[in-house]
């Protein structure tokens, strides 16, 4: 009974915290909105004894991500400029996109059999082991994906170099 | 009752209106949000998903999936930090971030 | 007050309220008492620091501190909460209402959340979880982005831009307080902090009494003394600067939530790292486990308070600098370290211990020449007619 009363309440701030995020007119409301369902989805993942996966989420998702987009929202701001429409001309389109595509994806589920089995807790050392056996190669080239990422990012902001100051 | 398809569930849910705020939405910071919404609901998937089988060593389905998940988050976050040069970049330029004016190249 | 006080009290606590609730509850019932606990603890925590804080900052600038509102002016804080909570509450026009209310709120949230991880004593945690330190780590870092929303809420440039220092300022120190940390869990094996302790109380010593664990332990309290924004690293919130930062534009009670946060996550903090390096609850035999945890983690506090009445403020670039130049290579370092200790150590003997040490000390000097460089050279005076 408790478990279920987690999982709904946890469900509750996702679901409430993506619906903010995409459905609201003030952008730094929308980047909260995001950092809720981030938390959320941590919360559903320590329901299922997924420990070390839900404080990397936290850690990194709403730690540093939630922390890089809420940065570009404070900074992107234009002081006096009236709230433009933030929805484009596609939102009939879109919303038949997400609901269609949702549903395939729950009717998919639902017809799938129902398992419930107790959720075992993978200790973070069969995590670490896994990369550092079997995921070697991806692991490193993950790092070698982070460094280019950080070095191309410098210079795609830096600008094409004329220093106006 | 709480096996693996209710978390599926809710990250279909997810998933869905992340495609809305990324088809939708017109500045380009909230398609970004949608962006991580979508992969944030992938990420629970995964995780749900190889719930089915029981934790052990070596690369055997729950390791695997949660394995799978923390590189989810990590190629995110680059993703991210990619995303978000190339918004300041063209906000550099063109002084707003609304992806409606962003149709220079036109034929 | 024996050892088993609390324990004692929370499973009569406990066996009164299953009385008229079903069994399977008794999870619950247990995680919310011990919330209820943590969310005593934490403001009564931080009324008891405010006053040591005053008391001891005048005493280190030749005055009394606070004197009259109590033997000793115990009562102080009592009186500035009262003050707080009869301020007016000023939202400036233009700013974003549910953000202005909502944002001070959420600033305590992470700090109180890492209270539930720290082992308070002897099978006292309150989330014994196996990944304990990584949510410490995660608890401490959430509060970033919720310092940017306080910031922006009031629409005021001056908020915006200390918000955005403050956030700069915690990410650059997030990263060599977690690689500091990374070298305990490399020197124990498990990501638990009731684990560390019980493996100090294993080995013998504190992991602060090696070569690696002292100089972890300096860059991790450096890391939270600048995470936490107290002086010398305040810059974003002193109240000369910025007009007072990002939390210029809140009165009342919405600025002490800013600073309990700011408290209780010292706090928090400093008995983080008491049970990490300073071997937590491990101490003689004669005093409760809760204590001599207290006892450490007030003895830290007390060097963050010296600090404050000693060291002048850093600047925003040098903080950064400071972060980025010197504690991260440092701590990369010391996790090279921590692995060779565990190497060398197979040959026993002194020089097992002497050379981690002199390698670390010598690359301790190398990174602050290199830094004092930097810095004197950014502060040089420049010529009028030099360009840019």
């Amino acid at each position: 009974m408790p478990v279920e009363v987690a999982f709904g309440v946890l469900s509750l701030f996702t679901l409430a915290g993506g619906v903010i995020a995409v459905g609201s007119r003030n952008m730094f409301r929308a980047a909260l909105g995001l950092m809720l369902s981030l938390i959320g989805v941590a919360g559903l993942f320590l329901l299922q004894n997924a420990q070390f996966l839900a404080a990397v989420q936290v850690l990194i998702f709403a730690g540093g991500i939630a922390v890089l987009i809420v940065y570009a929202v404070a900074l992107l701001e234009k002081p006096g400029e009236p709230l433009e429409a933030v929805f484009g001309k596609l939102v009939p389109v879109a919303a038949l996109t997400g609901a269609v595509v949702s549903g395939m994806v729950i009717a998919g589920i639902l017809k799938a059999a129902e398992s419930s089995s107790p959720p075992a807790a993978v200790p973070a050392r069969f995590i670490g082991q896994v990369f550092l056996n079997h995921l070697l190669v991806p692991f490193e080239a993950l790092s070698l994906l982070l460094l280019s990422a950080l070095v191309g990012a410098l210079l795609v902001a830096r600008g094409s170099g004329e220093d106006k100051h | 009752m709480l096996g693996p398809m209710a978390y599926a569930v809710v990250a279909a849910l997810l998933f869905g209106l992340g495609i809305f705020g990324a088809l939708a939405r017109r500045h380009a910071v909230a398609v970004l949000i949608s962006i991580e919404l979508m992969l944030t609901a992938v990420a629970l998937n995964f995780v749900s998903f190889s719930r089915l089988h029981p934790a052990q060593e070596g690369l055997t389905g729950q390791v695997a999936g949660q394995a799978f998940a923390i590189f989810l988050i990590a190629v995110a976050a680059a993703e991210t930090i990619v995303a978000l040069a190339l918004v300041f970049s063209l906000y550099r330029s063109l002084k707003t971030a609304s992806l409606d004016r962003f149709s220079i190249l036109k034929w | 007050m024996g050892e088993n006080f609390f324990i004692s009290l929370k499973s009569q606590l406990a066996d009164i309220a299953l009385a008229w609730l079903p069994a399977s509850w008794q999870p619950m019932i247990s995680a919310i008492l011990v919330s209820c606990a943590v969310m005593a603890f934490a403001p009564l925590t931080m009324m008891f620091l405010t006053w040591f804080e005053r008391k001891a900052v005048g005493r280190f600038q030749d005055r009394y501190g606070p004197n009259r509102v109590g033997p000793f002016g115990i009562f102080q804080p009592l009186a500035d909460g009262v003050k707080m909570a009869q301020k007016e509450d000023i939202i400036p026009e233009g700013a974003d209402r549910l953000l202005h209310h909502l944002a001070p709120a959420l600033v305590v949230v992470p700090a109180f959340l890492m209270f539930i991880f720290v082992p308070f004593g002897r099978d006292m945690v309150a989330a014994d979880l196996d990944t304990g330190l990584l949510f410490f780590l995660a608890a401490s870092g959430l509060s970033a982005p919720l310092i940017i929303s306080g910031g922006w809420a009031p629409r005021n440039k001056f908020s915006v831009l200390g918000g955005l220092r403050a956030a700069a300022q915690m990410l650059a120190y997030a990263i060599p307080m977690a690689l500091s940390v990374v070298a305990v869990v490399m020197a124990t094996g498990s990501l638990s902090i009731s684990a560390v302790v019980e493996a100090q109380a294993r080995l013998g010593y504190w992991y602060v009494l090696t070569p690696w664990g002292a100089f972890a332990f300096v860059i991790f309290f450096l890391c939270t003394v600048a995470e936490a924004k107290r002086t010398p690293f305040d810059m974003p919130e002193a109240e000369s600067e910025l007009v007072a930062g990002f939390h210029t534009e809140y009165s009342g009670l919405k600025f002490a939530m800013f600073f309990m946060a700011e408290f209780t996550g010292s706090y928090a903090a400093c008995m983080f790292a008491a049970s990490l390096f300073l071997g937590g609850w491990i101490g003689p035999e004669f005093l409760p486990s809760w204590l001599i945890l207290q006892v450490k983690a007030m003895a830290l506090f007390f060097v963050m308070v010296w600090f404050r009445g000693t060291i002048p403020r850093f600047r925003t670039d040098q903080l950064l600098a400071l972060a980025w130049k010197f504690l991260f290579p440092m701590s990369v370092l010391v996790l090279v370290a921590t692995g060779a200790w565990y190497f060398l150590r197979m040959d026993s003997g002194i020089a097992a211990i002497i050379w981690p040490f002199l390698s670390l000390t010598l690359a301790w000097w190398g990174l602050s020449v290199v830094l004092a460089h930097e810095f004197i050279r950014a502060n040089r005076p420049r010529r009028a007619d030099n360009a840019g």
